[in-house]
């Protein structure tokens, strides 16, 4: 395969740019600290290298397989990538310019091609000369809510995959207003902001892809009162004449315990839909953290409905199976209830900057499950290694059970710049 | 002769005058309990307000290091801001302690989440309580003051100054501060759990006048029975008072804090 001969090639002189450089580096003196290479310039960027090199078993007993491999079976798929995300900011005394993006080359063993995508996921510009408050204009990224895995009050963004609620996502063009006050009596500090997003065929036309013209505007109103944070939220759609709200809070109970919730009432095709959240992250005298989260969403499908699809999947005409395809692939959540379990260990038997972590999630409703293990090391400054194991399972017509990947074992190497 | 009498009162009563006004400012900042002593301690390693540049030093026991370069700012007693400019893999992370509640703001994920004190940013054996430290008199009451048989760098016996935890929020129950009586600053810090098990030893280092009437240690140290062989360091330079809005310790302007270098 010539594009994972050019990937393999790539790999291996990343690595001998890391050697390279753990070999030369530099002890300088203790105490040496030269401040003025870290005064602020106008223009500041970052970035990051990362190769990617993962190997992924297809569940062949899943019912969407034979729509993925209808010709030629395969079992499976190795995938070597390579994505390079750069953050930038202008600051001028009156206004400053953020970019973000990504570009990304993926060759897998499926395909002869080297898959090329490039993604700008916030692009805005902020008027400086009214801070700390602010008005923002163009694309960008709300992160509305408290939880890690799972965010029922993000009513204004693109859905976060709870299997990597970590990874980049695309913003959405809009225009932001934010009013920070400071403190306010009763509250000892607070901020109210303002949104304004368009849909048009040109604008945000896939965030709301069956809509031709819509504004929705949005609110978000933050006070801290004592150890706890509240957020509340509003949205209006004017067009669908639809309001939606939510609320979350935060707080820490103690000095190794926190606490986080969420709950939203979202109108979609005037089927009003509950979402909450209640989570926990614990840190244990033996350095364990544990972030735990339930999640309970009633747009997602009852058992008994999520069953039905995945037969008429596998047992109806294929106009019927088709259908039910797309409706499961359109599905943003597919059960009402979830649990995630994170546990991660600091630096176990005095290996520092190692950090072994475990991932359980589970769709409730019909008792599978997704676990992911991890094991991260950064033993240099700028670099980071991260082998992981992810393990899908599941009896017949449950989530984890039908999904198309079994397994993935995956090796990534990052270094920062 | 009559004349030069007269001069030389006069310059004694000057001389004498401008002494007064030179001690007076100590005399009515002289510390006799323990709690003056807490608040001189506070006075002269924290500022009402600042601006200043870290660096933090994870020393493992092979002798590898991992270095942190972060831009803080404080406001009032327990208001902290903190931003990280150096690691690469680090740059643009924040973090924010208003009181008993922390905050870390990392680019990626474009939120404020809650941390706690007992966890660590950066790794080694400074925690988050360490790295975003408020006055000490927020977070501890003055126990008592003894003279210890320790001696300072002038000859002086130190003082042990023993600070309680206010509340359980507080990442140490209990404080064994030696203070320099001459230097009028701590020596070591020793924090215990409530049981009486030793967490950590702070070590306060190279007295450093960063001017505008700011003068403290500008080397931390720390070890711990816990972290066998492992020891961090803080190196604090460009420390000036700088006055800011309440509105910038607060979680909706963590993402912008690097605007403010």
């Amino acid at each position: 395969m010539k594009p994972l001969l050019a990937m393999r090639a790539l790999l291996i002189i990343f690595g001998l740019l890391f050697s390279s450089l753990t070999l030369f580096a530099q002890d300088d003196s203790l105490y040496s600290f030269e401040v003025e290479e870290f005064t602020k310039k106008t223009w500041e960027w970052k970035s990051e290298l990362t190769v990617a090199g993962s190997s992924k078993t297809f569940n062949q007993d899943s019912v969407l397989y034979p729509f993925k491999f209808q010709q030629d079976q395969q079992t499976k798929v190795q995938d070597l990538s390579l994505q390079i995300p750069l953050e930038s900011r202008w600051d001028w005394e009156w206004s400053r310019l953020y970019l973000v993006g990504e570009f990304r080359i993926t060759g897998s063993s499926l395909s002869e091609t080297i898959e090329q995508t490039a993604v700008l996921q916030e692009a805005y510009w902020q008027l400086s000369t009214l801070d700390p408050h602010s008005i923002e204009s163009g694309k960008r990224l709300l992160r509305w809510g408290k939880g890690y895995a799972f965010n029922p009050v993000a009513l204004l963004e693109r859905s976060k995959d709870p299997e990597n609620p970590e990874a980049a996502r695309e913003g959405l063009w809009m225009v932001q207003g934010i009013l920070i006050p400071g403190t306010l009596s009763g509250l000892d500090s607070n901020s109210l902001t303002l949104v304004y997003l368009p849909v048009r065929s040109g604008i945000n036309g896939d965030y709301q892809a069956n809509l031709e013209q819509e504004d929705i505007w949005g609110l978000k109103l933050s006070a801290l009162l004592g150890t706890t944070d509240f957020d509340l939220y509003l949205t209006h759609w004017s067009e669908k004449a639809e309001t939606d709200w939510g609320f979350d809070f935060a707080s820490n109970l103690s000095s190794n315990f926190e606490m986080h919730g969420e709950y939203a009432e979202d109108t979609d095709l005037s089927n009003k839909y509950t979402k909450s959240l209640l989570g926990i992250r614990y840190l244990t005298d033996n350095e364990i953290t544990w972030t735990i989260e339930a999640y309970h969403d009633t747009s997602g499908w009852t058992k008994d409905e999520s069953t039905e699809i995945y037969k008429t999947i596998e047992n109806a005409s294929a106009v019927a199976a088709k259908t039910a395809l797309t409706e499961l692939q359109s599905k943003q959540i597919v059960s009402q209830d979830y649990a995630y379990v994170k546990a991660s260990l600091k630096e176990p038997f005095d290996w520092l900057y190692f950090t072994p972590s475990l991932t359980w999630l589970g769709n409730l409703a019909d008792q599978s499950f997704n676990v992911i293990t991890q094991l991260n090391y950064a033993p240099v400054t700028d670099w980071s290694f991260q082998l992981s194991w992810q393990q899908l399972s599941g009896d017949a017509y449950t989530q984890y059970g039908e999904n198309l990947l079994g397994n993935k074992l995956e090796l990534k190497t990052n270094y920062s710049f | 002769m009559r004349n030069s009498s007269c001069f030389y009162a006069k310059k004694i009563f000057q001389s004498t005058l401008l002494l007064a006004l030179l001690t007076l400012p100590f005399s009515l900042f002289a510390q006799t309990t323990a709690q003056e002593w807490l608040e001189a301690i506070d006075r002269d390693l924290n500022p009402p307000q600042y601006e200043s540049y870290r660096k933090l030093i994870n020393i493992e026991p092979d002798g590898s290091k991992k270095e942190f370069v972060l831009f803080t700012l404080k406001q009032g007693r327990e208001n902290v801001v903190s931003l990280f400019l150096s690691p690469a893999s680090e740059k643009g992370r924040a973090t924010l302690r208003v009181g008993e509640n922390m905050w870390l703001y990392i680019p990626n994920v474009g939120r404020p989440i809650r941390i706690t004190s007992l966890q660590s940013v950066t790794g080694g054996v400074f925690n988050n309580a360490d790295i975003l430290k408020v006055d000490y008199q927020t977070e501890y009451n003055a126990v008592s003051l003894v003279e210890s048989e320790q001696k300072g760098l002038s000859g002086i016996n130190l003082l042990q100054l023993n600070l309680r935890a206010k509340t359980g929020n507080v990442a140490y129950d209990r404080l064994e501060m030696m203070i320099d009586q001459e230097l009028k600053s701590p020596r070591t810090i020793r924090a215990f759990t409530s049981s009486g098990m030793l967490i950590k030893t702070l070590y306060f280092k190279n007295i450093k006048d960063f001017g505008n009437g700011i003068k403290r240690p500008s080397v931390v140290e720390t070890d711990s029975p816990l972290y066998e062989g492992y020891k961090s360091i803080m190196i604090f330079a460009k420390m000036k008072p700088r006055d800011l809005p309440a509105a910038v310790f607060t979680t909706e302007y963590m993402g912008r804090i690097e605007t403010l270098r």
